[in-house]
């Protein structure tokens, strides 16, 4: 049984003409962590919401193991809803310790023993074990996000559900923290829903990633899956910044080969990389290729011009200007193997299995 | 039928509630006691100029003839007075101070504020102490000028209200971007010319608002100028009340004034609506003062005399009245009563207003729409009423409704609470606005809610502006002299009763002693009242 049904939810806020959310349906399985992967405005932090009760879907329901929480008049108040919420800012409550932050509303609910045994395992996984007295303004900020972590995970939720994570914290501690959470998130067997815009983080830490734009789904799958195959431009250009070039005169070969022209030439690609059935009525199509499939090749039939680089540590972006075609495509490359100086004219090929044809 | 038409009101009004709140719907408990208190904050108002509206036509008429034009003309030549020195002397001790090496800036910073939290009935008996017939200048000078003239009542209000555009100003100035400093050097402007095109300009929104606080203060006084002998609105609708027993002219003069007021009120909303700048302060570096050379000693001077003329002048005086008082003998030295009643009233309207204000800001904050930001101006609108006229509301309605409580404390305490919520109000707003919204939902995630969430998470966190407020509220309530004057139970003095009775008698030692602590009270808001601009 699947631990959160969302079915066909809509949601447009007063004043608005076009919905924060339309028609989205979405499913969370036991133990699985998505992400909610979108730029900002996209209506994923409003489906959070919605999920945690703040605020009312206008149609459609919302269940949570299998008992509906919103819709056709239901309206399950937030409190009363077992969802852990970790907010953007944390919200840690300034006034109250950790150990109290931690129980908060659980007072009453468990005895003495039982809260502080949950509070000492909880502190236990998240590595804060002594910080108990401590107040939220004593700790970084990678400490208070564990607290708040914590404090999500402090009710045993069903869900829990997981704004912007990482948005105040800076590079470095990023990384350890989305190591973390993922740990223990798996650790305590909790599924989880993350809101991001960041695709690092969508990547780094979902077992399953929903990408969104203008309150609508747009693709579901494994990281991998919407990184090598996007099923459409957006997609594409959003999750794995691939170059779409236009594909056309696309036809079956007798060797079983999909063949198509683009403006970097013939290509020659098999049917493992296209996403929908070429045998159908299906003249004209785009090829998505990442940045990282291209190749310096003194053979390559491709002949570019470096326009510009952008550095990003370990590997470089180029920008280059193709001859055959009138828009640029974008390269990433080593650091050790920068192609050559802006102006200069190189060749190049790409791997035809990091390639993907989408319909146009 | 009836069932059916039930049901369907149900509907109605369950669509409307919707309507206004269609996230989440605030607590209905709530809601209520917030719109019982604005009712109840504003029914002296609209009383009042239901009253007024209402009065007989021939004594419109008679009024309107016989004393409106020269209580219009001594009010508002009054008010404008006052309010244009008031600008002047506001915004050239700011500059003075913020901008320039002025020896002493750093005290002055603070100290000029001060005769703001004087009383301005203590400001006022203390110049005539000292200024009047038998002042004590008198027995060294022959003074040429008379106080009790318009000169006179002007120059005192100046002195106790200019400090709302000093406040003003000073912070205004503090915050303008030291970038258009440089760029307009940059530009070759000299200091004269950046005061005169960029400095002025970029003031005048904060030039108008401390402009109208004075005027506001002037048109609303009444202690001060009636015991200058001055004839205002304020103070003829006291004495139509209370000498001449005449409610319906009281009601109609009341009416006149109601209406200044709005139109002042109307006049500083287009203004502020008008020019509107915006500046935001990047930097945080510090512009240079301003070297003043040969000016600088002389400039002092000056400011310590404004500084001496409302601070040193009325506390020395005070004092001296007592000394000499104490000296001839026959003081009547045991105001503890007084100061008994002056704490229970003030510290019963702090402790009222800031339970009241709770819910009306809370709903303001959290779940703001037409109707709750109107229940909050409606509980607000008291703040630049006349206290003469919130006291001639109250006495309206009770007299008609509820004569069992007329003259009892309780109707002093609503006067108090009336007009002092909206200080109570603003400075728990502060503070609410504080608390992330995300906390109180994490309270309800964690499944707190209601009461329960308000007790737990909110109200500790906006205590200290609660509190704040409390203490502004008790402090203006220890001092306020015309709703207590007119509404207090017989016989239940309070140390502003006691200064002005006293001084009335012209028992000038005796009313010595009450305004000093009266003074003393003053000071200890003087922070928050800083920290408010």
């Amino acid at each position: 049984m699947a631990v959160l049904e969302l079915n066909n939810i809509t949601k447009t806020y007063s004043g608005k003409d076009k919905p924060a959310v339309a028609d989205l349906s979405f499913t969370l399985e036991n133990e699985e962590i998505v992400t909610l992967l979108g730029p900002s405005g996209c209506g994923k932090t409003t489906i959070l919401r919605m999920i945690a009760g703040f605020i009312r879907p206008d149609r459609g329901e919302i269940y949570i193991s299998g008992e509906k929480v919103a819709g056709r008049g239901i309206m399950k108040s937030p409190e009363k809803r077992n969802i852990g919420m970790m907010f953007q800012d944390y919200a840690l409550f300034p006034h109250l310790t950790v150990r109290q932050n931690i129980i908060f509303g659980l007072e009453k609910k468990l005895s003495r023993e039982e809260q502080q045994e949950r509070v000492e395992k909880l502190l236990k996984m998240v590595g804060l074990e002594g910080y108990q007295n401590q107040y939220p303004h004593q700790l970084s900020g990678g400490q208070q996000q564990r607290v708040a972590l914590s404090r999500a995970l402090s009710r045993n939720p069903a869900v829990v559900l997981m704004d912007e994570p990482f948005s105040s914290l800076d590079e470095r501690m990023r990384g350890v923290m989305r190591r973390e959470i993922r740990e223990i998130l798996q650790k305590s067997k909790t599924p989880a829903i993350i809101v991001s815009h960041d695709r690092e983080d969508a990547f780094s830490l979902s077992d399953r990633l929903a990408v969104m734009q203008s309150g609508r789904i747009e693709q579901t799958g494994t990281p991998r899956e919407i990184f090598s195959r996007p099923k459409n431009r957006f997609v594409a250009e959003f999750a794995s910044r691939s170059n779409l070039v236009e594909l056309s005169a696309l036809q079956n070969t007798d060797d079983g080969q999909i063949r198509g022209h683009c403006l970097l030439g013939e290509v020659c690609l098999s049917p493992s990389c296209c996403g929908f059935n070429t045998s159908q009525e299906c003249r004209s199509a785009l090829l998505a290729i990442r940045p990282d499939a291209f190749e310096i090749d003194p053979e390559g039939e491709i002949k570019a011009e470096i326009i510009d680089y952008i550095y990003y540590g370990s590997f470089v972006e180029a920008r280059l200007k193709v001859e055959t075609s009138c828009e640029d495509i974008t390269i990433n490359a080593h650091l050790d193997r920068v192609p050559g100086q802006p102006g200069e004219r190189i060749q190049l090929s790409f791997r035809e299995e990091s390639c993907w044809i989408l319909t146009g | 039928m009836i069932l059916e038409a039930l049901v369907n009101l149900h509907f109605k009004i369950k669509s409307i509630w919707y309507g206004l709140w269609p996230e989440n719907s605030p607590s209905l408990l709530l809601l209520i006691i917030a719109a019982a208190v604005s009712l109840v904050t504003s029914l002296p108002l609209f009383y009042s100029i239901w009253q007024g509206i209402n009065a007989d036509f021939d004594r419109w008429r008679l009024l309107w003839n016989q004393r409106i034009p020269a209580l219009l003309a001594s009010t508002l030549s009054l008010t404008v007075v006052v309010t244009l020195a008031g600008i002047f002397l506001g915004l050239a001790l700011a500059w003075l101070v913020v901008r320039t090496n002025l020896p002493g800036h750093r005290f002055f910073s603070w100290s000029l504020v001060i005769p703001l939290v004087i009383p301005t009935y203590v400001g006022a008996l203390s110049y005539i102490m000292a200024f009047g017939p038998v002042g004590l200048l008198q027995e060294y000078i022959n003074l040429p000028a008379d106080i009790y003239s318009f000169p006179g009542v002007a120059l005192v209000m100046t002195i106790f209200t200019y400090p709302y555009v000093f406040l003003i100003a000073s912070s205004s100035l503090r915050r303008l971007n030291p970038h258009l400093h440089e760029m307009s050097r940059s530009c070759g402007l000299s200091s004269l010319e950046i005061f005169k095109k960029v400095e002025l300009p970029l003031l005048r929104p904060a030039l108008g608002a401390g402009g109208y606080l004075i005027a506001l203060y002037v048109l609303a006084d009444f202690g001060a100028v009636s015991m200058l002998r001055y004839n205002t609105f304020a103070t003829s609708i006291y004495f139509q009340m209370t000498g001449r027993f005449d409610r319906e002219g009281a009601a109609v003069l009341s009416l006149v004034l109601i209406t200044l007021t709005l139109t002042l009120v109307m006049l500083e909303y287009l203004s502020r609506r008008r020019g509107h700048y915006q500046h935001k302060i990047e930097s945080k570096q510090q512009l240079p003062r301003l070297e003043l050379g040969k000016w600088r000693w002389p400039l002092f001077l000056l400011v310590t005399i404004i500084f001496a003329a409302g601070v040193i002048l009325p506390v020395t005086v005070l004092s001296r009245w007592l000394f000499q008082g104490i000296s001839r003998g026959g003081i009547e030295w045991n105001i503890l009563p007084f100061i008994f009643n002056s704490i229970l009233s003030s510290a019963l309207a702090a402790l009222i207003a800031m339970a009241v204000s709770l819910p009306l800001v809370y709903l303001r904050i959290r779940y703001s729409n037409k109707l709750t930001e109107t229940l909050n101006n409606l509980a607000a609108s008291a703040y630049i009423l006349p206290g003469v006229v919130v006291a001639l509301g109250l006495i309206f309605i009770f007299n008609n409704y509820l004569p069992s409580l007329y003259g009892t404390l309780f109707v002093m305490l609503l006067a108090l609470i009336i007009k002092y919520l909206p200080l109570s109000l603003q400075s728990s707003e502060a503070n609410f606005r504080l608390v992330a919204d995300s906390l109180e939902d994490a309270a309800r995630n964690m499944g707190v809610s209601g009461l329960k969430l308000l007790w737990r998470i909110v109200l500790p966190l906006v205590l200290p502006g609660v509190l704040a407020g409390g203490a502004l509220v008790f402090v203006s309530s220890m001092k306020e002299l015309t709703t207590v004057l007119m509404l207090r139970p017989a016989g239940f003095d309070t140390l502003s009763i006691r200064v002005w009775l006293q001084a009335s008698e012209g028992f000038y030692a005796e009313a010595a002693f009450p305004a000093l602590i009266l003074i003393l009270v003053s000071l200890l808001p003087l922070k928050l009242m800083i920290d408010r601009f």
